[in-house]
């Protein structure tokens, strides 16, 4: 029985925790099997994994074919198509997937280009502040991919024109969604303060775009901008077919910005738009000085999981035509002399997405918990 | 007499931190008992053990009788004869002050919403909020909400009430008309264990101070002794930051 | 007054800078219009909407209702909207209760569920779904062996490229007896339900629930069956040629666009009920169970009820993109709305402003109709603040 009352002469010693509950043994136990059911469940995960995983691993590495020139490298003796993955296809077929069908000697521009791009979008970070790295990146891929759109068509300073039709694989997926993400972004700022504006005519006109935009499928605004526009311009005036679609992808992609942007301007506290007014600033000073700035550090993990929609949107184009990286792909796959290895690609293809998208939300996460941290009091 | 709480060399390990070392500690029925110390001393996760919201690794832990480890037979109904009381109150937002309170006894006890209702606005009149009964916590002040809490533990009928820093999440204002309410239910004999750093309220009620630091127990004192001559020296040390806050 | 004065006035700018805009819009919406005729006229297409009762001249090869070459454009479009309706309405049902089951995995305690759960989230989500359509498609069309040696079950299914065969329920004369016993078997069911819950509050005494609504819904049918006979005969499906005949028919490509639609959107809905349940603070579950109340009552009627608020809304858009995503049916040939309207019509009537006016206006009204019962519900069941 214990004492009623106590005073403590020596202190407790430190002891180690229990072995059952740490290390390799407590982390099963508390993880794994901390009851019956626990357990079931866990025997029927890793049987479903195995099915699962096992089989995919088998045919995609162990079983693959790595190298080889021809068809005949994945044959097995009989010339049947042996199983595990054909890698050697997408070897061989490697520079179509990344050039489509640009011309073999021009392709020295295209790989000007993308590394401009990465030089545009990697040297800013050696400024400071996120909205300053953001805002050059901004200003300096803006005036990059129209210089290289007059790079990679070429007709002018002696460059031989190569028509945007040859253009495909991932090199136009990037200019897609480069481009796109380009104009959408001062579009839809533009379009958030239209809704937020005390004028009628402006906020109703915001309104109507942002709402019809988003309650359309993008494959009918791809649509749109393919057979419409060309009917609504005078009769000889024609727009590049890969312009149009860059167009219906900015127009879309501009609307979701605006719905972004719209939660980063509400959540500015009203002070802020008073003091900016007080202080004698014009609207677009206000804005351009006080308001967006802020509204920037708070919208930007939004904006690129926008993007990273935008991202996967621009497979979309097969409907209007254009043999983007999946276009290339089916492109591939009906060439005879590699029948039969649809999957192969598909699996690539995707790959290669994943691995894109998977970074730039991982880009995103890593942002949202700077700015958490930089926000909390 | 059989105490309702037995600990006897209770441990507790978060991973590999020690967090709970060899607390002994028996308490009688009727007994007001508060506990305080320093924070990250475990005095919450000490009395979260007791209607096992947290598990002890080491040692024997007895409530009323009932030795508490993994064989425990339905913990719910063990559970629903201990009253808690949150420091972040934790009551129902969805639910009316009148529903909070009902809920669990219509539920747990087979009492119809008539008898619950009653019940409930009974107890609800003792803690001085029956005005508020068809109102939504949202609408309440963080003083009334915790009155309100606290008439939710009690509409169980517990035999034991825990109290995890009741009034730590409170504005200076309404701390008072809390500790009010817990003073008068002392009086009613009920066994009240107390996390706080209310030392007024400690004086006022307890029957005795168990002083935690860092893990362990390290002075159990009557209340005159502690607040006027505490035995050890980390409570001295810990009562006159008290003072100075 | 100087005009200065007047520019830097802020209502006159105001209505400067609206009539500007009104101006430009309407005339620039003017010159877009007069081009447009112009340019029709010279492809000699016609306007309006008189092409609505012209016959459509293409078959469909999914439908609903009865549709031939000789069927109007209207009825096309018809055609298109209830595929496209059949299809997404499939896609959110089973995308829902995938993606509530991965999301609660997701938070399970077991470890290695919550891995897979996390898994399979992770790779859905950064995928396109064209591209997994495509692997839908191609992986199902293309292994799928030929209706000769279909994939047999219990000799009254059949898997085959040419797609899924199954029984068609085909009701006799007698078949409204159950039907009718079948409905006030529910409707029983439905108010025993209610009348447990009131006699719970007067007395407090919880009746059984689950069994009796069972049995209600289930007996008198069956009871009625089984005196009448047989009443619901099934067309099976008979290889017949170089295909089967009878049964009903699930294309290839409706099951390889369900099935992409229904993984994609569970991936993302996974995520909203993992959010929403994480959003209940952790604080409730403690209360209630510091009551002594058990997992049952606690997840139904403390934490769901809190959890629904969080998840309401991004679910609903959630399911609006799964309806604007069922146009990608056109890649693998299902005539969905979009394919056969702003498809197959504008391809071959060249009315292009009309048909795909009129198929973004459909997505546009239901659009807005879901968005706007979804805001009422938000606001039926905001949680009351002071």
């Amino acid at each position: 029985m214990t004492d009623r009352f106590f005073l403590r002469e020596t202190a407790e010693p430190v002891l180690p925790a229990p072995r059952s509950t740490v290390g390799a043994a407590g982390w099963l136990r508390a993880n794994l099997f901390f009851s019956g059911w626990g357990a079931l469940v866990t025997v029927i995960a890793v049987a479903l994994a195995v099915a699962i995983f096992v089989p995919l691993l088998d045919w995609a590495i162990v079983e693959a074919h790595w190298t080889g020139a021809t068809r005949a490298a994945c044959l097995d003796a009989d010339g049947k198509k042996a199983f595990g993955a054909c890698w050697a296809f997408i070897e061989v077929r490697f520079p179509t997937l990344i050039y489509g069908f640009y011309p073999v000697d021009e392709r020295w521009r295209v790989d000007l280009f993308a590394l401009l791009t990465i030089a545009a979008l990697v040297l800013p970070t050696f400024l400071k502040g996120l909205g300053r790295i953001w805002g050059v990146r901004f200003v300096a891929l803006a005036i990059l991919f129209p210089l290289g759109w007059v790079l990679l068509h070429g007709g002018v300073m002696g460059l031989p024109l190569v028509e945007t039709s040859k253009w495909g694989g991932l090199m136009l997926t990037l200019i897609i969604a480069g481009s796109g993400m380009i104009c959408s972004f001062p579009l839809g700022i533009l379009l958030a303060l239209g809704r937020r504006s005390e004028l009628p005519v402006i906020r109703t006109v915001s309104i109507a775009f942002i709402e019809i935009v988003r309650g359309v499928p993008m494959v009918t605004v791809l649509f749109m901008a393919s057979v419409m526009l060309p009917l609504f311009l005078p009769n000889g005036v024609t727009i590049d077919k890969l312009m149009r679609a860059i167009v219906g992808v900015s127009l879309f992609t501009a609307a979701y910005v605006a719905e972004v942007m719209r939660g980063g301007l509400q959540a500015i506290p009203k002070g802020q738009y008073e003091a900016a007014a007080a202080i004698g600033l014009g609207y677009w000073r206000q804005m351009r000085l006080v308001i967006l700035p802020q509204a920037m550090q708070i919208v930007i993990p939004g904006i690129i999981n926008t993007y990273i929609g935008l991202l996967k949107d621009t497979t979309l184009v097969a409907v209007i035509g254009l043999v983007d990286l999946i276009g290339i792909i089916a492109a591939a796959t009906a060439d005879p002399a590699w029948l039969g290895f649809a999957t192969e690609g598909y699996v690539f293809v995707g790959l290669l997405f994943w691995v894109f998208c998977f970074a730039m939300s991982r880009y995103g996460l890593r942002l949202e918990d700077t700015l958490a941290k930089a926000t909390r009091r | 007499m059989t105490p309702i709480v037995e600990m006897k060399a209770v441990h507790k390990w978060y991973g590999d931190f020690h967090v709970l070392k060899n607390l002994n500690l028996a308490i009688a029925p009727g007994e007001k008992v508060v506990v305080c110390g320093p924070s990250g001393s475990g005095k919450s996760t000490a009395i979260r053990l007791i209607n096992r919201l947290e598990e002890h690794q080491r040692g024997t832990l007895k409530v009323d009788g009932v030795t508490l480890d993994e064989n425990l037979k339905d913990i719910d109904a063990f559970r629903a004869r201990i009253g808690m009381v949150f420091q972040q109150f934790n009551l129902f937002p969805h639910m009316t002050v009148l529903e909070n309170c009902t809920f669990a006894p219509m539920w747990l006890k087979g009492l119809s919403q008539a008898e619950a209702e009653r019940q409930a606005l009974a107890l609800l009149d003792r803690v001085r909020i029956s005005d508020q009964a068809a109102k939504f916590p949202g609408q309440l002040s963080g003083g009334q909400q915790q009155r309100a809490a606290i008439a939710r533990a009690l509409c169980m009928e517990p035999m034991l009430l825990l109290f995890d820093e009741p009034t730590s999440a409170l504005d200076p204002e309404m701390v008072r008309e809390v500790l009010d309410v817990m003073v008068e239910l002392a009086a009613s004999g009920i066994t009240m264990i107390c996390v706080t750093h209310e030392m007024g309220f400690a004086r006022q009620v307890a029957d005795r101070i168990v002083f935690m630091d860092q893990g362990e127990i390290v002075e159990i004192s009557s209340p005159d002794v502690f607040f006027t001559a505490p035995r050890s020296a980390r409570a001295a040390a810990f009562l006159a930051q008290l003072v100075h806050a | 007054m100087p005009l200065s004065r007047y520019l830097r006035d802020r209502k006159i700018r105001g209505y400067a800078v609206q009539a500007v805009v009104l101006a430009v819009i309407l005339l620039g919406g003017t010159w877009l219009v007069l081009n447009a005729a112009e340019n029709l006229r010279r492809a000699g297409i016609a306007s309006g909407f008189a092409f609505l009762d012209k016959p459509a001249g293409f078959e469909i090869s999914f439908k609903l209702i009865d549709f031939s070459a000789r069927s109007t454009y209207a009825r096309a479009f018809f055609v298109g909207l209830t595929n496209t309706l059949l299809v997404a309405s499939l896609g959110i049902v089973f995308a829902t209760i995938l993606g509530f089951i991965v999301g609660v995995a997701r938070l399970s305690r077991n470890w290695l569920l919550s891995r897979l759960a996390a898994t399979y989230i992770g790779t859905i989500r950064n995928i396109p779904l064209m591209l997994q359509l495509m692997f839908w498609y191609i992986a199902m069309l293309t292994p799928l062996p030929m209706p000769r040696n279909a994939i047999n079950l219990g000799d009254a299914v059949f898997l085959s490229n040419r797609g899924l065969f199954m029984p068609r329920p085909d009701p006799a004369a007698d078949f409204w007896p159950v039907a009718v016993a079948f409905v006030l078997g529910l409707a029983a069911a439905i108010v025993y339900g209610l009348w447990t819950q009131t006699n719970w509050r007067r007395t407090g005494k919880r009746l059984p629930v689950l069994w009796p609504v069972l049995g209600l819904i289930v007996l008198p049918a069956l009871v009625v069956r089984i005196i009448g006979g047989p009443v619901l005969d099934f067309e099976m499906p008979r290889l017949a040629g170089f295909n089967f005949a009878g049964g009903l028919r699930i294309p290839p490509e409706f099951l390889a666009l369900w099935l992409a639609l229904t993984l994609y959107s569970a991936g993302f809905i996974a995520e909203t009920v993992r959010a929403g349940i994480k959003a209940v603070a952790h604080g409730q579950v403690e209360a209630a169970r510091a009551l002594g109340l058990p997992s049952g009552p606690t997840m139904r009627r403390i934490v769901i009820p809190q959890a629904m608020r969080v998840i309401v809304p991004p679910m609903t858009s959630q399911y609006l993109n799964l309806l604007k995503n069922s146009s990608l049916a056109v890649i693998v040939g299902f005539p969905d709305l979009v394919a056969v309207f702003a498809g197959s019509t504008l391809n071959q009537t060249g009315q292009s402003i009309e048909t795909l006016a009129i198929t973004m206006a459909v997505f546009l009204i239901i659009s807005l109709t879901i968005s706007g019962l979804m805001n009422w519900y938000n606001r039926r069941v905001a949680l009351v603040e002071r």
